[in-house]
């Protein structure tokens, strides 16, 4: 494995504010890395750091060999040498300059000669079907031409990494469907170690090899999308991708995998819930059950369920019927459970609720 | 049909209470009609009486008089006037050529590099705006001026003085000097609304640093450069008291001293050619702001789209930045600091010459004459009183039109706001020649003319631009459901701007006062044509003074001003720096 990026205990403060707090990452050569979170998380400025927009307040940063920041060595090396692409959130073209103009800028700086350098910005313009726009000024293009022009803009003088930040957030929701293809497109076709700054999982499910699931904290987890979906590893992760219940418990029952047991969780008023388990978790340690309320089978008036798993008593409050599917908001003896079910629900199938064992998981509070 | 059909008594009836509720309905709609017509007649009154005064032959209250084209012969024949063109456009050139650039390095050097005591080097650079040019030109004159102390001591101590500042380079170089400061606030301005990221983008294409404000921050800076030019340009051809005080020894004339000359110092006024002169003044300018829009082109080449407005980088320079320091502080220190320092010197002493020691000529007399002499007094007074109660009512005013401006429909809005926009191109020695015709003009115009309300409407007319200017970005951040929240609730529309819009404007309409209350008290030229001695300024006193050759007054009288204002201005610095 090469590695492309390697950030090693970053800490990022702004005055008593800590807000990066001692990160260690590292990215691998020709991946597409996502840096998900909320807003406020940090994953910004991280990216920025990478960049050189920014510096963190301790640390060392490394590009493929080059260490491009070191907090320890006095090291720092401009944006304009660390030979990275990168896509700002409003494309930040140049108003002033064609769109030819605004890609060939960074060649002119590299001291191409005019044809050349005309030569490899129509180049790039064409391989991203904006041959016809050469000669437009920024503020005749749309919103996606925009940003199709600004990705052309960073990789035209072929760039180590390409960072991305938010690079979809000001397209309108039915140009955004087309531009992650396209993006993802790109990727595939230029074969190159990509960065992309996202609030929205899936963006970052669907785009990204790699995803880095950041919060308040630090980040929560680092795995490929369907890790991250499929077995999250805390409850945040768990709740901030794809939503699910939280169920907070004590472990009581190893999970066997000899056996094929499961993990048996016991919640506060001493319902017990079986569930997966990954976690290096001792008996009467504090976990979670996490479990998606789409999974959640109302069972009400049924006998049996041919899936097992615990059946918990269940008081509807709302219903909302959202189309495809109905959303049920209700209390349980642990609290209260947020259900979904594409089956008209009806008072008796609502009186209970089947927690299906394979599809709850104990993760960290 | 006849007068007692009750049918017809009822129709009519409804007809007048029906056009009675439709005025009372669009009340507010009215109010604001009437109110944009007021500003717009208060804003052009000074120019249609000078308009029509070019054209007359007689003086305007002379009921006898005709049209005429002869007042433009008679100006351009004049080769007093003609000189006098030559030179206004030599100083407006140099002047706003030394000013732009001066200016524009400024912003860059104290707001991009990361410079040692960046923040008082600010202060000092921006302390001359609050000083009147008046004030500035008597401190060169007495500083650097061929009989100035600096120029006779280096003439002792080395050998030689100083070039002659008593010439139009020298006119120039001061002109140029005063209005920096204002012209490092505008770039200063512009430069912020510029995303930091378009530099960013720059940086991670491989650009340096100062290649990415070259290539890209400069360019985009373009329509503010011109416009800033313009500016420049109608703040020279508006100066009076650089060329008068600096001009005059070496009977340098330019065209405001050729309008001061003629309008007030002679002795038979010719109305005529005065307003000649002025429109000519109002069509330069305006050929400016042709050539200003004309050179831009599309503007949208220019538009930012608006990103997170986060206060640019600041470029590290390492020990250059010392050097930089140095250099900007040796430039306050020679243009302002000291010569302002040598005027307050200059006010406690009776002589000042490198030849005698200070400790002989130490004396209070300046003071004493100055507060001695009930008309000086009354000067000081006077201006405190325009200041203070003047600025005042232009606030007023001004938030009146910036509601209008901005809580109307569409077509009064737009009038309203190319409206207070109008003054920004009239020379404020025209504005004064201008309100002075209209008092004439208009019935009950002698009373006005005999008091300090005639100085207030000229200066509340000089600076309305600046002063919308400064309330409008305020304005327009405070949402229109803010103060539709308070009608829902019950309020009426009056009531929604006092409860809502006026305390979170405050900052702004304080600012916004202070900024008249300065401009006020410095104001003397649009005063100049307007005073009586029962209205005088402090402004008028000094050029009064002047012409008779007291410089122990004067100094002492600009000695007086630096003290009044200057807490005014430490108090807005100390304001901006809480923001």
């Amino acid at each position: 494995m090469n590695v492309a990026v390697q950030l090693q205990k970053i800490r990022k403060s702004y005055g008593a504010a800590e807000i990066i707090k001692g990160l260690d990452l590292t990215i691998e050569d020709g991946s597409f890395t996502s840096l998900l979170g909320p807003s406020g998380c940090g994953k910004t400025t991280l990216l920025n750091m990478i960049g050189g927009l920014d510096q963190p307040t301790t640390g060392s940063i490394q590009i493929y060999t080059d260490t491009v920041f070191s907090s320890d060595d006095y090291i720092n090396v401009p944006i304009e040498r660390r030979n990275v692409g990168f896509v700002f959130q409003n494309y930040a073209l140049w108003p002033h300059m064609t769109v030819l103009q605004n890609v060939g800028y960074s060649l002119r700086i590299r001291r191409l000669d005019k044809m050349e350098r005309e030569k490899q910005s129509r180049e790039m313009l064409d391989r991203l079907e904006l041959g016809g726009l050469a000669n437009r000024y920024p503020y005749q293009l749309s919103g996606g031409q925009q940003q199709r022009v600004a990705i052309a803009r960073a990789l035209v003088y072929q760039p180590r990494l390409l960072l991305l930040d938010e690079p979809l957030s000001n397209l309108d929701a039915q140009l955004r469907e087309r531009a992650r293809s396209w993006l993802k497109d790109i990727h595939q076709n230029f074969k190159l170690t990509t960065i992309l700054v996202t609030h929205d999982q899936i963006e970052a499910l669907s785009l990204s090899d790699q995803v880095v699931l950041l919060s308040k904290v630090g980040i929560e987890q680092f795995g490929s999308a369907s890790e991250i979906y499929t077995r999250p590893a805390t409850a945040y992760v768990a709740d901030f991708v794809g939503g699910a219940n939280i169920i907070p418990g004590k472990l009581i029952g190893m999970p066997d995998k000899a056996t094929g047991a499961m993990a048996t969780v016991e919640t506060a008023d001493g319902t017990r819930i079986s569930a997966r388990s990954d976690l290096p978790a001792r008996i009467g340690s504090e976990v979670s059950v996490a479990v998606r309320p789409q999974k959640i089978v109302l069972t009400g008036g049924q006998a049996r369920s041919e899936k097992s798993g615990a059946v918990v008593p269940f008081k509807p409050r709302i219903v909302l019927y959202q189309g495809a599917q109905y959303e049920i908001v209700g209390d349980t003896p642990f609290g209260p459970l947020r259900i979904q079910t594409e089956q008209q629900p009806t008072e008796q199938t609502m009186a209970s609720a089947l927690l299906p064992a394979e599809e709850c998981l104990c993760v960290r509070p | 049909m006849t007068a007692t059909d009750p049918s017809l008594a009822t129709a009519s009836i409804s007809r007048d209470s029906r056009i009675l509720q439709r005025i009372g309905n669009n009340r507010g709609l009215i109010v604001r009609i009437v109110l944009a017509a007021l500003l717009f007649m208060l804003l052009v009154s000074p120019m249609v009486p000078i308009v029509y005064q070019g054209f007359l032959d007689k003086p305007l209250y002379d009921g006898s008089a005709a049209f005429t084209l002869a007042n433009f012969g008679n100006l351009f024949a004049d080769p007093r006037f003609i000189n006098a063109t030559k030179n206004t456009l030599i100083i407006g050139f140099i002047g706003t050529a030394i000013s732009t650039f001066v200016g524009f390095l400024s912003a860059l050097f104290l707001d991009r590099l990361d410079l040692p005591f960046q923040r008082t080097l600010r202060m000092m650079f921006l302390a001359p705006m609050f000083l009147s040019s008046l004030i500035m030109a008597f401190a060169w004159s007495m500083m650097y001026s061929p009989t100035g102390f600096i120029a006779l001591w280096l003439k002792e101590v080395i050998g030689f003085g100083l070039p002659n500042l008593n010439s139009l380079l020298g006119i120039s170089l001061l002109a140029g000097v005063s209005a920096a400061p204002v012209s490092y606030i505008y770039f200063s301005a512009a430069m912020q609304n510029i995303p930091n990221t378009l530099e960013q983008a720059a940086r991670a294409a491989g650009a340096t640093p100062m290649r990415a404000i070259r290539t890209i921050v400069l360019p985009l800076l373009m329509p503010s450069v011109l416009y800033c030019v313009l500016l420049n340009f109608v703040m020279k051809l508006d100066l009076l008291a650089v060329p008068l005080v600096l001009g005059g020894p070496a009977r340098i004339e330019v065209l405001s001293t050729y309008l001061y000359d003629k309008g007030i110092v002679a002795a038979q006024v010719d109305y005529g050619l005065v307003s000649a002169a002025a429109i000519f003044m109002l069509i330069l300018v305006q050929l400016f702001v042709f050539a200003q829009k004309y050179m831009l082109g599309d503007l949208r080449k220019f538009n930012t789209i608006g990103g997170k407005s986060s206060s640019p980088s600041q470029i590290r320079v390492g020990l250059w930045g010392w050097l930089i320091s140095a250099l900007i502080f040796a430039y306050c220190l020679l243009t302002a600091i000291f010569p302002c320092l040598f005027l307050i010197l200059r006010s406690f002493t009776s002589f000042l010459s490198p030849y005698m020691p200070i400790s002989q000529v130490l004396t209070l007399d300046n003071f004493r004459m100055v507060l001695g002499y009930e008309a000086y007094v009354k000067s000081i007074y006077n201006t405190l009183i325009v200041a203070i109660v003047g600025g005042a009512v232009a606030v007023v005013l001004t938030f009146v039109s910036t509601i209008v401006a901005y809580r109307s429909p569409a077509f009064i809005r737009s009038f309203t706001q190319q409206t207070a926009f109008i003054p920004k191109a009239i020379p404020g020695l025209v504005v004064g020649i201008g309100i002075f015709y209209a008092t004439v003009l208009l019935p009950g115009g002698g009373l006005l003319r005999g008091s300090l309300a005639i100085l207030v409407v000229a200066y509340i007319i000089r600076y309305f631009p600046t002063g919308f200017a400064t309330l409008s970005p305020a304005f327009l951040q405070i949402g229109e459901d803010l103060e539709k929240a308070v009608r829902i609730t019950g309020g009426s529309q009056i009531r929604s701007y006092i409860a809502v819009t006026m305390p979170l404007l405050k900052p702004a309409l304080l600012s916004c006062y202070l900024l008249y209350f300065v401009q006020f008290f410095k104001e003397y030229a649009a005063a100049s044509f307007l005073f009586s001695p029962d209205t005088a300024v402090i402004g008028t006193t000094m050029l009064q003074l002047n012409v008779m050759g007291n410089y122990g007054p004067v100094a002492a009288l600009s000695a007086i001003t630096l003290a009044l204002t200057l807490p005014v201005a430490i108090f807005i610095y100390s304001g901006k720096k809480g923001a």
